[in-house]
């Protein structure tokens, strides 16, 4: 009974995945297109200072695509200090709620263990792109940064955040649908 | 007999008839006791004690510090500086941290800057070379540059001139420089701009941050539409479309562009979102920035300027800086 439940789950999610597949839909983004689930809709909201755009997830979450000088860069990093930094910095009386220590600090230092979000670089329509993908479900952000598009001073940065595990998955793998308008120039 | 007169010569009670114990080191064989002047001074005044009548007075010159008041004392100071705890590093004899071309101290209180500009000061500084914690409270001048008249009353600049707190910039300012392998986690007690608003470029201060209140921007790639602000990150020059005004976007706007002149980028909420959406928050990452943009990691207690910190939009002059920065974002004024 149990093995036919499982099987017939397999069947529902494999279904239900082939489906988004299927009816997935190309949005123009202005600066670039992307393939997205048919369900997921691009709207209007108005930039102070850059140009944005954004897309509206089923479950209410917001994609932002921002394009100017100033967009995020993802460049955030944490010290971890070891227990005997902590131990001398309590004793001089100093604030250590916020910091991060470990037994193996260098190590976690390298691998960011304590940062919320995963990096790394990936070639997409010959752009250098800078991934930044969330740890955790429902927490964090996940989205790409280009910098100096088109040969310009610009960098785009799409992201979400606080995805659920389905969104956070179809999101990355429509990052590797995107191609760039390079008919578009500062 | 005499011992006993040379002691009791020096009794305070012998007016009314009572002997005191009289401590002397001769024990009464020489007089130890000389105040026997017939002019003596009393507080202020000169007394002469036969007469009866004061004979003459002692103005005190309170601004000198080497001036003898009261009693004939040499100088002393009349109470402990107040601000002595924010200049601990500083004798307090120096004056305008012994840079007087750069500082000035109107009121003796604490050096100033003579020009305008971002001073920030730093104090309470703790730690070693890879953990510091400093309080650290940033004042931004800025010069309002309203050439079309625009109503402000409804907005954060709604006096001729004042001072408005970016209460959203408060709090712990937290920033990890990889590069040197330290951490500061200040005390971000406050940001301030005193802020003037005027109607031409040219009443502009020399080391002044600028607003201009402008009718249009354009969008930057080649997308038709609008936006309601622009900035130079870590900039003195920003501007703000009027018509945010009318929506009450504009102080949202305006903070906004202030947080990209003091050296934030966007971010995904708070102020910096890329989109208006009326917060005026920052968080801990960002108030770190804002700090580094002004003081870096080892800088300790005391008073800085961004123009002297090695900012770097101060060597071009500010009228320039704005013009340019008007025709390379195509504003129409």
């Amino acid at each position: 009974m149990k093995n036919l439940k499982f099987i017939i789950c397999l069947i529902v999610t494999t279904t239900f995945i082939s489906c988004y597949n299927e009816k997935n839909k190309k949005i123009d983004m202005g600066l670039y297109t992307i393939d997205v689930p048919y369900d997921w809709k691009k709207i209007n909201v108005q930039g102070i200072d850059s140009d944005v755009t954004a897309i509206l997830t089923p479950s209410g979450d917001t994609i932002i695509s921002d394009y100017g000088k100033y967009s995020q860069k993802f460049e955030e990093t944490n010290k971890v200090f070891s227990k005997k930094q902590i131990l001398k910095y309590e004793a001089m009386k100093m604030d250590t709620k916020d910091l991060f220590w470990s037994t193996t600090p260098e190590i976690d230092q390298a691998q960011g263990t304590f940062l919320n979000e995963y990096y790394m670089y990936e070639n997409i329509d010959n752009y250098n792109v800078k991934f930044r993908i969330s740890k955790k479900n429902n927490k964090g952000i996940t989205g790409i940064s280009v910098d100096s598009l088109f040969k310009t001073n610009n960098r785009l940065t799409i992201y979400s955040k606080n995805l659920n595990k389905l969104e956070k998955d179809i999101l990355i793998n429509s990052f590797y649908t995107i191609k760039f308008n390079k008919n578009n120039k500062e | 007999m005499r011992r006993e007169k040379n002691i009791q010569a020096g009794n305070p009670f012998a007016q009314f008839g009572y002997k005191a114990k009289i401590a002397t080191l001769s024990k009464g064989k020489y007089l130890e006791f000389h105040d026997l002047d017939s002019i003596v001074t009393i507080g202020t005044v000169r007394w002469h004690v036969y007469k009866n009548e004061i004979v003459g007075r002692i103005v005190q010159d309170s601004i000198n510090p080497d001036a003898q008041p009261i009693g004939d004392r040499a100088g002393r100071w009349m109470s402990p500086d107040p601000l002595s705890e924010e200049f601990s590093s500083w004798s307090p004899y120096s004056f305008s941290f012994n840079s007087p071309i750069v500082f000035k101290d109107p009121d003796g209180r604490a050096p100033l800057p003579y020009n305008d500009d971002i001073i920030t000061k730093v104090s309470n500084k703790r730690g070693d070379a890879h953990y510091v914690q400093r309080d650290v409270s940033i004042k931004m001048t800025l010069t309002v540059v309203n050439s079309s008249g625009a109503d402000l009353s409804k907005t954060m600049f709604n006096k001729t001139s004042g001072t408005v707190q970016l209460s959203g910039f408060s709090g712990n300012a937290q920033k990890d420089f990889r590069g040197n392998d330290v951490t500061t986690n200040d005390n971000l007690k406050s940001v301030s701009v005193e802020y003037k608003v005027v109607s031409s470029l040219n009443d502009v201060g020399k080391n002044d941050h600028v607003m201009m209140l402008v009718s249009s921007i354009p969008k930057t790639g080649n997308d038709k539409g609008d936006l309601v602000g622009k900035a130079e990150i870590n900039g003195r020059v920003s501007a703000v479309e009027i018509g945010t005004i009318k929506n009450s976007t504009f102080n949202n706007t305006a903070t906004h562009e202030l947080g990209h002149n003091l050296g934030l980028e966007h971010s995904s909420g708070g102020l910096m979102h890329p989109t208006s959406n009326n917060s005026l928050s920052t968080n801990t990452r960002e108030r770190g920035e804002t700090v580094y943009n002004q003081v870096g990691p080892y800088q300790g207690n005391g008073t800085y300027t961004q123009s002297q910190n090695g900012g770097p939009a101060y060597t071009t002059k500010i009228q320039t800086q704005v013009n340019n920065f008007l025709s390379d974002n195509k504003i129409k004024q």
